[in-house]
Formats: C-alpha cells, sequence, structure tokens
C-alpha cells in the first residue's frame, strides 16, 4: 500500500523533472551561441542553407520545440544532426549500453571494496589500519580521474603491457578492467568514508554496548547488528554515486576511448548536436531517478519504520 | 621493436607455427590498425567533409583519377581523358572494372553520383566542390530541379563527358576528391541513405566495409574484384576514431595502432624525443593567420596593422611553440602550387629588429605609446596549440604597446561569432587548408561580399585585381593575377599570417609505401608491412 | 535522508559555551591543527607571495620555455648560446665566435652593413637573458664588433611552462582561482540552501512538501551537465563558474538545514519566541540560524574540495578559465598532456590541489567530531 504510493509520488516526480530537464535543456541549448554546421572548414552559404532546411533550423524555436516534443511522444528522439547515419536513439542506447556496463561494473566494484574498507576502518578506529584506509580513501578522491587515468595506462598498458592501452575490444577484463577501477577509485573513498562513519555511530550506539556487555564476540557483533545498519548512508548514497559514475565516465570514455554516452554528451555539446544532447540528457535523467528510486525502495524494505511515513 | 604492431606479432607467431607443424596452414593476414584522429561522422562519402574521411572513402571507391602515395595524379577508373581546346569539356575514357557485386562500374554510375550530391536533399556540405561544373551551383541551390541541367553525361557505358561553366585549371584535381567517386545505383536507390551501411555497401575501390563501430572503429577488408588487387597487400584495415592525442600515442607506443595524428597538443614531443623514426611530416597546402578586424577603429589605421603584422617574430612562433617544422608564412597562399609564384609581405626581408623598431615607429605615429596602450583581444576557437600561440602572440605585441588578451572560445560558437562579429574585434583566428592546389581556393576568401563576413573589409582593387585574374584563360598570366592580388592582400594589411601547415602523423616505421604528399592522402592501397 | 554527511539531527548547539567547548576540542587535535597549518601555508602561498616573489603569473620568458625545475640559477650554457643566436639572428648578425662565462658572454659578430650600436641594443633588449651590451673593439668599416653582455640570472624554481612561463608564479595565479571558486561556490550554496532550508523547515506542511517536491526534482537532474552546457555555450567566465557550481551543490544542504529547522522547531525557546508573536524572519535569524551553523559549516567544509574538484574536471574538458589567468585545475590539464616529457607540469600543481583537498577534507572531519562530541 506505502510501496504503491511511493511508487505513485515517484512516478509523478519523475514525469515533472522530466518534462523540465526537457524544456530547460532545449532552450539553455539554442541560447548559445553557434550552431551544428559552424566549423573550422566554412560552409559555403547554399549548402548551409540546405542543411538548415534538412534540421528544420530554418524555423522558429517554438515550432522546433513543437516538432521535438511531437517526436518524443512517438519515442522519436529524432535525427542526430552531425552523425547523420545514425538516430539519436540508435546512438544514445549504443553508448548506453557500453557506460552501463562500465557503469555498474564500477558501482559494484566501488560498494564491495568501500563497503569492506569502512568497516574494517571502523572496527578498528584510531588504529594505524584505520588511518592508512582513511589516507589511501581520501587520496582516491582527492586525485582527479583524469590524472589518475593515464597513468595507468601508461604504466599497466604501454610499460607493463598487462591491459590494453584503450577500447572496448571484445568487452573482456583485458580491455575493460581499466576503466572500471578508474572510476571505482573516487567512489571506493566516498564509499569507504560513509562506511566508517555510519559504522562508528551505530558501534557507539547503546545497545551495540549492550551486546558487547553480554559477552559476544566483537566481530560477531559486528557482523549481526551495526553492519546492517550502517548501510544506510551508503544505500542513500548510490543515486548520487550513479551520477558522479556517469559523470566520471565523460573523462572515462575519452581517455580509454570507448563510445559511452559520456562522449555523446560532450561531443554532442561541443558540436551542438542539439537532439543528441537531449537525447543523453534524456537518458541521464532517467537514470539518476532510477537508481535514487532504487535507493528508496531499498530503504524501505531494509528499514520497516520508514514504510510507515512513506518518505524521507 | 617495440612498437611492432601487435596484429604483425600474431602474423609471426602464426607463421612460426605454421613452418614447425601445420602443412599449408592458412597465411596469417596482415592487418593495419590506423588512427583517424576523429569519429567518423557518417559512411555516406557524399556526406563527407574533413580530410581524414577522404582518406577513409578513398580505401573503399576508386574515382575516375586518384593520387598516388606522392600525391600525383593517376588514372583510377578512367583509363585516359581528353580536355578540350577551350578548356570546357573533359572526356573521361573508362576501364574495365567492376563493383563489388560483379556488376560492371559504367559512365551512368558516375553521373548518378554526381546528380545525387548536388541534390538540395542531400545537403552534402562537400557539394560546392563541383560547383566548376556547368549547372551544379543552380542545381544544389535549388533554382533548377532538371538533372540534366548539371554538365554531367553518360555518352556510352564507357565514356563519361563533363562540361564546365568556365575553364578550370584545376578540375582534374576536383576529380580526384571524394565529390567526384562513383555510386553504385542500383543500391543507392534502392536503400537511400542506408545504402553505405556494411554489409549493404557496394563499393569500387581496393577495399570493402565489413564493419562499423561508430565513434569507435570501421573494419574494411580487401577487395578481390578490385581491378588493382593485385597491388594491394592488406587484408584487413581497422580505422580506429580516437578522440584524446595522448590516447592515440599510447596506443601507438603499446603497438595497438600503427599510424595516428598523434598528438598535436604537445607537438609529439615524446615521439620525436623517443621514436623520432616513426614521426613523418609533410608540408600540406594549408596556412594558419589571423583576420584583422577592420571594423574596428583602432584597427582600421593602416599603420596599426602594418606595425602588428610587422611585430610578430614568426621564427619564434614556429621553433619554440609549434616546433615540428612548420614553415613561416609571409603571405596567404601555401608555397609548393605548380606555376604559382607567391608574393610575400614586402618587409618580409627586414631583420627582425629592424621590423620591430619600424613597428613601433607607426604605433607612436598612429598615437600610442608606453602610457597609452591599444587594448584587444586576440580571439581563437579552443586547442592547446591555438592558446599557445595566442599567448605568444599577446607577448610579441606587447612589444609594440599593444595590451592584447586571449580569448577562448569553443569551436562552434567561436565560427559562429567570427562570422557575426563582422570585423569587430583585434584579431581572430583563422586557417584554410586546400584540397586541390590552386591559389584561389585561399584568394577567393577575402573577395568580397563574403570577407564583409570575415573581418569587416571590402576592398575594391583587391576584388578588381581577383576578377581580372579569374577571367584570364591563360595560365600563367591567371597565376600572375592572382599573385597581385595577394600582394594587394598583404599591402593593405587584411590578414596577419602566421604560418602553412605541416601535417605530422606518427608511422611504424615497419611499413612501406608511405609517401608524403601536400594532401596528407595515404590510402592504405599503397601500405604493406617490410 | 542522509546525504554523504551523516550529522546527529537533533544536536541543538545553545548558547556560546558549547561553541567554544567544541573550538577548543578543535585546536586540541594536534592532527586538525597540522592541516588547518599547511592550508594556512597554502593561501599564504597563493595569496601573499606573489606580492613578493619576483616572476608574474603572465610574463613570458622567451629564452626559457619548458625548463626543468632547478634550484640554481638560469641560464645553463646551451640555453645562453641558443638564445644569443636567436638575438643575433633577429639583427641578421653572423656570430664569429662566442664564450659563455658564468655571469656573461662575449662575442664577435659582423653584419653586412655597418652595424648600429642603437639597433645592436635593441636586439638584446628583446629578450630578459642579457644585459646591455658593451663594445669592446670595433672593425674599422664598421661591420665587425667584439662584444660582452651581462647576463641576468633567474630562479625558475619549479620550472616554467609552454610558453616560458613561471610554474610557481601560474600555480600561485592557480590557486586564487581555485580557492575563490570553491570558497564562492560554496557561500553561494550555503545562503540558498540555508534559506531555502529554513524556510521550508520553518513553514512546514504543504509549503515544506511542495518545496521539498522541488528538490527531490533537481535531484534528478544530471546537474554538472547543465553546469558544462551552461560553461560550453556562455563562454568561460569566472563568475559564471562561481555561481553554476554553487547552484549545482545547494541541494544537499537545503535538506540539512530543514532537516535541523525542523527539529528546532520543537525546543522551547522557539515555540517561546512563536507564542511571544515574533516574526519568522527574526525567530529564524536569532534561534533557528545560529543553531544550524554547526552542521551548514561541516557540510561546506567537506563540500569545498569538491567544487575544487569540479572546476579541475571542466578545465580538463577544455572549459577552464581564460588565459592568462589559470586555475590549478586548467594547470593539471594542461601537465596532463606532458606527463612524460615535462612531468613538473604535471606533479606541483597536482601536489597543491591534492594537498588542498585532502586538507580541507581532514579539517572537516575534525571538525564534525568537534561539534559531534559523542563521537
Amino acid at each position: 500500500m506505502n510501496i504503491l504510493i511511493l511508487l505513485i509520488r515517484r512516478a509523478f516526480s519523475a514525469f515533472l523533472t522530466l518534462a523540465l530537464t526537457i524544456t530547460v535543456s532545449f532552450f539553455l541549448m539554442r541560447l548559445a551561441p553557434g550552431g551544428p554546421f559552424d566549423q573550422e572548414r566554412r560552409l559555403p552559404a547554399e549548402v548551409m542553407a540546405n542543411l538548415k532546411q534538412k534540421f528544420h533550423l530554418d524555423k522558429s524555436l517554438i515550432e522546433q520545440f513543437w516538432i521535438y516534443v511531437k517526436g518524443l511522444t512517438r519515442g522519436d528522439f529524432g535525427p542526430s544532426m552531425i552523425y547523420s547515419d545514425f538516430s539519436v536513439s540508435d546512438l544514445v542506447f549504443q553508448g548506453l549500453w557500453a557506460s552501463m556496463q562500465i557503469g555498474l561494473a564500477a558501482i559494484g566494484v566501488s560498494l564491495v571494496l568501500g563497503v569492506l574498507l569502512g568497516a574494517l576502518a571502523a572496527v578498528r578506529m584510531g588504529g594505524w589500519l584505520d588511518q592508512t584506509l582513511m589516507a589511501f580513501s581520501l587520496a582516491g578522491i582527492a586525485i582527479p580521474t583524469f590524472i589518475l587515468a593515464p597513468l595507468m595506462s601508461l604504466v599497466l598498458a604501454v610499460h607493463l603491457k598487462w591491459f590494453a592501452v584503450a577500447g572496448w575490444g571484445d568487452g573482456g577484463f583485458y580491455y575493460l578492467t581499466l576503466p572500471v577501477v578508474a572510476l571505482a577509485i573516487p567512489q571506493i573513498g566516498i564509499i569507504a568514508r560513509l562506511m566508517r562513519g555510519s559504522m562508528a555511530d551505530v558501534l557507539t550506539q547503546m545497545h551495540i554496548r549492550t551486546a558487547h556487555a553480554k559477552g559476544q564476540h566483537p566481530l560477531l557483533v559486528v557482523s549481526n547488528h551495526a553492519f546492517r545498519q550502517s548501510l544506510f548512508p551508503v544505500i542513500s548514497y548510490l543515486g548520487p554515486a550513479m551520477a558522479a559514475i556517469l559523470t566520471g565516465s565523460v573523462v572515462i570514455e575519452r581517455v580509454f576511448a570507448i563510445e559511452g554516452l559520456g562522449r555523446h554528451f560532450v561531443q554532442g555539446a561541443l558540436d551542438r548536436d542539439y537532439p543528441l544532447v537531449m537525447g543523453t540528457v534524456i537518458v541521464y535523467t532517467t537514470f539518476i531517478m532510477l537508481f535514487n528510486f532504487v535507493a528508496d525502495l531499498l530503504y524501505v524494505l531494509i528499514d520497516p519504520r520508514i514504510r510507515e511515513t512513506g518518505n524521507e | 621493436m617495440f612498437y611492432l604492431s601487435k596484429s604483425l606479432k600474431a602474423a609471426a607467431v602464426l607463421a612460426l607455427l605454421g613452418t614447425s607443424g601445420t602443412f599449408g596452414a592458412a597465411q596469417a593476414e596482415t592487418v593495419l590498425n590506423r588512427d583517424m584522429g576523429v569519429e567518423l561522422k557518417t559512411l555516406d562519402i557524399q556526406k563527407m567533409h574533413l580530410l581524414a574521411e577522404h582518406e577513409f572513402a578513398a580505401d573503399l571507391f576508386d574515382g575516375l583519377l586518384i593520387r598516388d602515395a606522392d600525391g600525383n595524379i593517376k588514372p583510377g577508373v578512367a583509363e585516359s581523358w581528353d580536355v578540350s581546346e577551350d578548356g570546357l569539356i573533359y572526356t573521361f575514357k573508362l576501364r574495365d572494372s567492376q563493383w563489388s557485386n560483379g556488376d560492371a562500374v559504367t559512365a551512368g554510375d558516375f553521373v548518378f553520383a554526381i546528380r545525387r550530391i548536388l541534390s538540395p536533399e542531400l545537403a552534402s556540405k562537400y557539394a560546392s566542390t563541383l560547383y566548376p561544373i556547368t549547372g551544379a551551383k543552380a542545381f544544389n541551390k535549388g533554382e533548377s530541379a532538371d538533372p540534366d541541367t548539371i554538365g554531367a553525361e553518360a555518352i556510352d557505358d564507357k565514356t563519361l563527358k563533363i562540361t564546365l561553366s568556365s575553364p578550370t585549371s584545376y578540375f582534374l584535381d576536383v576529380v580526384t576528391t571524394t565529390a567526384m567517386l562513383p555510386l553504385h545505383q542500383a543500391s543507392v536507390s534502392a536503400l537511400g541513405s542506408e545504402y553505405a551501411q556494411p554489409g549493404k555497401l557496394i563499393s569500387n575501390g581496393p577495399f570493402l566495409l565489413t564493419e562499423s563501430r561508430p565513434k569507435e572503429f570501421a573494419l574494411l577488408t580487401k577487395n578481390e574484384a578490385y581491378w588493382d588487387a593485385a597491388e594491394v597487400a592488406l587484408d584487413k584495415v581497422y580505422y580506429y576514431q580516437i578522440t584524446d592525442e595522448a590516447t592515440a600515442v599510447r596506443k601507438f607506443r603499446a603497438g595497438e595502432v600503427d599510424i595516428t595524428r598523434g598528438s598535436q597538443g604537445d607537438n609529439n614531443a615524446w615521439a620525436s624525443q623517443n621514436m623520432p623514426e616513426a614521426v613523418q611530416n609533410a608540408t600540406i597546402l594549408g596556412t594558419e593567420w589571423y583576420d584583422l578586424g577592420h571594423a574596428t577603429p583602432a584597427i582600421q589605421d593602416s599603420r596599426v596593422r602594418r606595425a602588428i603584422n610587422m611585430a610578430i617574430d614568426r621564427f619564434a612562433l614556429t621553433e619554440d611553440i609549434l616546433q615540428t617544422g612548420e614553415q613561416p608564412a609571409f603571405g596567404l597562399v601555401p608555397p609548393g602550387i605548380p606555376g604559382y609564384e607567391n608574393a610575400s609581405a614586402d618587409w618580409a626581408d627586414l631583420s627582425y629588429i629592424e621590423r620591430l623598431e619600424e613597428a613601433r615607429k607607426l604605433m607612436e605615429e598612429a598615437g600610442y605609446g608606453p602610457d597609452k596602450k591599444l587594448e584587444f583581444t586576440i580571439n581563437f576557437n579552443s586547442s592547446e596549440l591555438h592558446r599557445k600561440s595566442a599567448v605568444a602572440l599577446a607577448d610579441m605585441l606587447g612589444e609594440i604597446y599593444i595590451d592584447a588578451s586571449p580569448y577562448n572560445r569553443d569551436s562552434s560558437a567561436y565560427w559562429d561569432w567570427l562570422i557575426s562579429a563582422r570585423g569587430e574585434y583585434g584579431l581572430a583566428r583563422d586557417s584554410w587548408v586546400a584540397d586541390y592546389p590552386d591559389p584561389v581556393v585561399f584568394l577567393e576568401l577575402y573577395m568580397g561580399p563574403l570577407v564583409a563576413d570575415v573581418n569587416g573589409n571590402i576592398d575594391e582593387t583587391y576584388d578588381a585585381l581577383m576578377n581580372a585574374a579569374l577571367a584570364e584563360t591563360d595560365t600563367a598570366k591567371r597565376m600572375a593575377g592572382l599573385a597581385a592580388a595577394e600582394a594587394r592582400l598583404m599591402e593593405v594589411d587584411t590578414i596577419v599570417p602566421l604560418y602553412h601547415y605541416n601535417s605530422v602523423r606518427l608511422v611504424n616505421p615497419q611499413l612501406t609505401g608511405w609517401g608524403n604528399n601536400p594532401y596528407a592522402m595515404h590510402p592504405s592501397r599503397y601500405i604493406a608491412f617490410k | 535522508m542522509s546525504d554523504g554527511v551523516t550529522l546527529s539531527q537533533t544536536n541543538v548547539v545553545v548558547g556560546k559555551s558549547l561553541w567554544q567547548l567544541a573550538f577548543a576540542r578543535f585546536l586540541s587535535s594536534r592532527f586538525a591543527v597540522i592541516n588547518l597549518a599547511i592550508l594556512a601555508v597554502i593561501a599564504a602561498v597563493s595569496f601573499v607571495a606573489p606580492l613578493i616573489y619576483p616572476h608574474s603569473y603572465a610574463t613570458v620568458y622567451r629564452e626559457y620555455i619548458l625548463v626543468p625545475p632547478s634550484l640554481t640559477a638560469y641560464p645553463d650554457q646551451p640555453m645562453t648560446e641558443k638564445a644569443f643566436s636567436r638575438l643575433m639572428r633577429a639583427g641578421r648578425y653572423q656570430v664569429e665566435s662566442l664564450e659563455v662565462a658564468e655571469d656573461a658572454v662575449s662575442a664577435t659578430i659582423t653584419a653586412r652593413k655597418p652595424i648600429k650600436v642603437e639597433t645592436l641594443n635593441k636586439a638584446f633588449a628583446l629578450g630578459s637573458m642579457f644585459q646591455e651590451p658593451q663594445i669592446i673593439t670595433q672593425s674599422e668599416d664598421g661591420k665587425q664588433l667584439e662584444i660582452t653582455a651581462a647576463i641576468n640570472r633567474q630562479y625558475f624554481v619549479f620550472g616554467t611552462d609552454e610558453n616560458g612561463r613561471d610554474l610557481l608564479a601560474r600555480i600561485m595565479a592557480g590557486g586564487r582561482i581555485s580557492i575563490l571558486i570553491g570558497i564562492a561556490a560554496t557561500l553561494t550554496s550555503i545562503v540558498i540552501g540555508v534559506m531555502y532550508g529554513a524556510i521550508a523547515g520553518y513553514v512546514g506542511g504543504r509549503t515544506d512538501a511542495v518545496m521539498m517536491r522541488f528538490v527531490d526534482i533537481l535531484y534528478g537532474i544530471p546537474l554538472m551537465f547543465f553546469v558544462i552546457v551552461l560553461v560550453t555555450f556562455f563562454g568561460r567566465n569566472i563568475l559564471l563558474l562561481f555561481v553554476a557550481l554553487g547552484a549545482v551543490e545547494w541541494l544537499t544542504m537545503a535538506r540539512i538545514v530543514r532537516g535541523q529547522t525542523m527539529s528546532l522547531m520543537q525546543a522551547e525557546f522557539v515555540t517561546g519566541a512563536r507564542v511571544a508573536g515574533l516574526p519568522m524572519w527574526s525567530i529564524l535569524r536569532r534561534h533557528v540560524l545560529p543553531n544550524v551553523m554547526g552542521p551548514v559549516v561541516v557540510y561546506a567544509t567537506l563540500n569545498m574540495p569538491a567544487v575544487i574538484l569540479a572546476e579541475s574536471f571542466l578545465s580538463f574538458l577544455g572549459l577552464g578559465v581564460q588565459e592568462p589567468m589559470a586555475s590549478w585545475g586548467v594547470l593539471i590539464a594542461d601537465g596532463a598532456r606532458r606527463m612524460e616529457t615535462a612531468s613538473w607540469l604535471l606533479i606541483f600543481p597536482g601536489i597543491f590541489l591534492i594537498l588542498t583537498v585532502m586538507c580541507i577534507n581532514f579539517v572537516g572531519d575534525s571538525m564534525r567530531d568537534a561539534i559531534d562530541p559523542k563521537r
């Protein structure tokens, strides 16, 4: 019942979010100087006129918006203005496929490692292990991906030849290990810190102390009570983590020459490929909302108290 | 041997296995991995526009005329050709050759392709290349809907007649471009733009399109039905599309690609230091210059323009900033165009110190000095190289009482801005690369009223000189007339030329058949492994 | 929903003594003080040192392009020779002989025309390496001179960049921009977030629901992408960067403040003030804001490194500040391209950025521990 209300509410706000995103990004983009056909090799006026007519760019902005929204209601994201062989849906879903694979792998890796390292640090709070782990996780957050990724590629691929320098290849470990790890490292750091913080909180709470008093083994205490409860902040971080990983993939996809959503987005914005940028933004928005929603669901499933209020 | 291509290594391993064990094992394939440096925007050759795309198209299709590895024109599908006395009618005799599906390549296929690329609905960016053909421009603009008005006619299956609207000395160069490649009429008519997809594309060149992953790679395999297939050494060619320069260099170092543009941003410093034998450097037909904003009052002062032009130390720019052997420019047209004698600025012979002294004097005459500096922006589109150049320019202009600040826009915004600014700026970056060796390609950029869009300067004297030269039918006189126009361009300081382009590629030294040419065209058909 | 920082939501600070206690706790942690000291040094290097440092971030030393970091003064011999030959080429003089000593060069030069001293001086004035030349002997036709010129020695402790600008000076300038962007964006997010959250929490009810629903909606939008769109499309204005990054970061702040405000609304001194009929603004100002400031400051501190990193991310995409200005992000992005051929361009700005981000984080952690002593 409450889950149903949650679902309806979410669907409604998702619709609002999408509508807002689409409208704002459409007009924001058109306010910008330059168009898809302004380039270093200037086009003759005749050619330019043909191109503009083909993509309705000669019509008024409102008309263009109307055409676009009409297309959307049919599930048509329009043609790419730059990649003329493809519709935006082709490009975006191809890109999504690649980005999702490395993105989900990175989320998985960072969840497992982050939670483990964070829990370890919390149990050994204040000790050398804790301090080393925390210093490393902070370093993981502080070193920009665009330094770490080329460095990894240089050392591990060019010099040691353990992995491929770049490219999707066959989609196996040889090709995708580096991008996934580079994408995961900052998230491992963040999740480890979150986990440590929340677990430390939980460990100091009274009932844990009581459990201790009853003479249970400390490790058992950790696994039984504290662990599950400490996961809450980590779970609610899932949505922002996905957003961060999608943002990070902009760099990773460029450094590792992977044709993902991030590359489509940045190249699209630079090329002023309006429909492509719109397509990627819509997909991004949907995904971030989806992950926020999954996080909420997990929350509700883990903690029965929240089911009562249905929110927060 | 660390740059040995991985594919080649695999081949070597296979070869070893072959001798030791398996009898008559299939010969190892030779695979070339090349990086385009840009994303392939389309597979439809008639929508292609960039140099890298033309290279790709030349691997798939064979035109009437083609270029050899050194850039010289040689017969392709055309066995022979005639030009009429008045230079207006070109008649090509086609050899017997086949499409990849076995159909004969006919003159009709060429006529079909020409009509298609010129159709306004296709909106091809490269269509204007064919404007010398009579009726082409009107058809492309939609003024004439009748394709018969285009001067391209199939006399019979093996004879193609092209009629020009006026004599065009470089027309044979036009014939070698992507715009004049044939298309397989039946499949293109049936499939529309889909015709170019892997598995569907019927081509007549040395390679066939086997696979394409957008923004990642396109895979080409040898076309056994190609008329000159015996000369093609490679079995497979991968065209990778790597946009990050540093990544491209790393891939090259790891042997994952054999050919790449490398990194322009750092002048391929690593490769030049560590593997100079892999750096291929060729002068191409291109120029980098800055437009002077003629609509800005301060720039309208001819003394200021001259001073700016003189104060730029082009040698310092090419040697310290670019470091890859570019040629300093004192005019718009790049050197190396046959029959053309470049007209450079008359102050080009002065020493830099003399120029600087003169420039300071001019600025002082114009009312500037250490306490009254001229301020303006140096506009350019984002790129490490442009940024470094702009910073160096600002520093050099500091010598002559100019306080110039670099201003950077992303590419699309920049080119749009340049047109709409109409000369209301200090300096604005500009460039051009020619597809065929004719000074007009560069010089027509400054003919009014087109030029009004770029720097706000319509020079009637220049237009008169250009029109006179263009009306000339005698090649030598025409070239002399064009040189006079270029001299005028520099005389009134319309632009600030900086340097002429080089094309730098990192090429696996194990490759043979690499020729450096002014068109930056390196088709795979000439390339083989040692 | 917790948002990265776990703060005790019921922690109500009343009066000054608790603040003083927290401050004392903070100072008692040696680790926190060390981090704070490092930050102070970095800030001093960025904001104060330029006043006394000899190089400016914008000065181009044409003779010193990409020189490696060194504690000894430049130029070395090959540099001197190269710079000298450049000057001679600029003046079209031929070098017959050249001798480079520790602090002077002496040379015999010829020209096709008689050499004018004035012109010669101008040639030497071109760069910064040599002082005005002294003429030792002059041939009768004036076409050959024997000259000597003193060398200006300069230090480039961190080396120079591809245009010949001192890297340390650029790191200082970059630090100013990066730190200012961090502070300004964080302040923007505090202002918007605190106002929004406090109003929502105070008014409550339907208004609160609508306001929070709006925050939820914005959470669903990939805001970093909007920043990219904004910056690509409207140029790289520093101000725009501040505002855009700040506008992205206020959401979490609003949620935290709302939660705190709601719990405060139950506190006696607030209910009392409401009963007394004080207007909303003065209740918020006097009773609510001082009490939410603790978590706000902690969150803001932890948020600042994220903003600094976000700016460097934009710089990597080529969307950084305009030349000749720099930010650490811009410098690092440049250095990353030169990783192997001029590693100092990456290492030094990298150290500054990473150190700053880590120290701010540690300080934020310590502040949280100090304010929330239950840990």
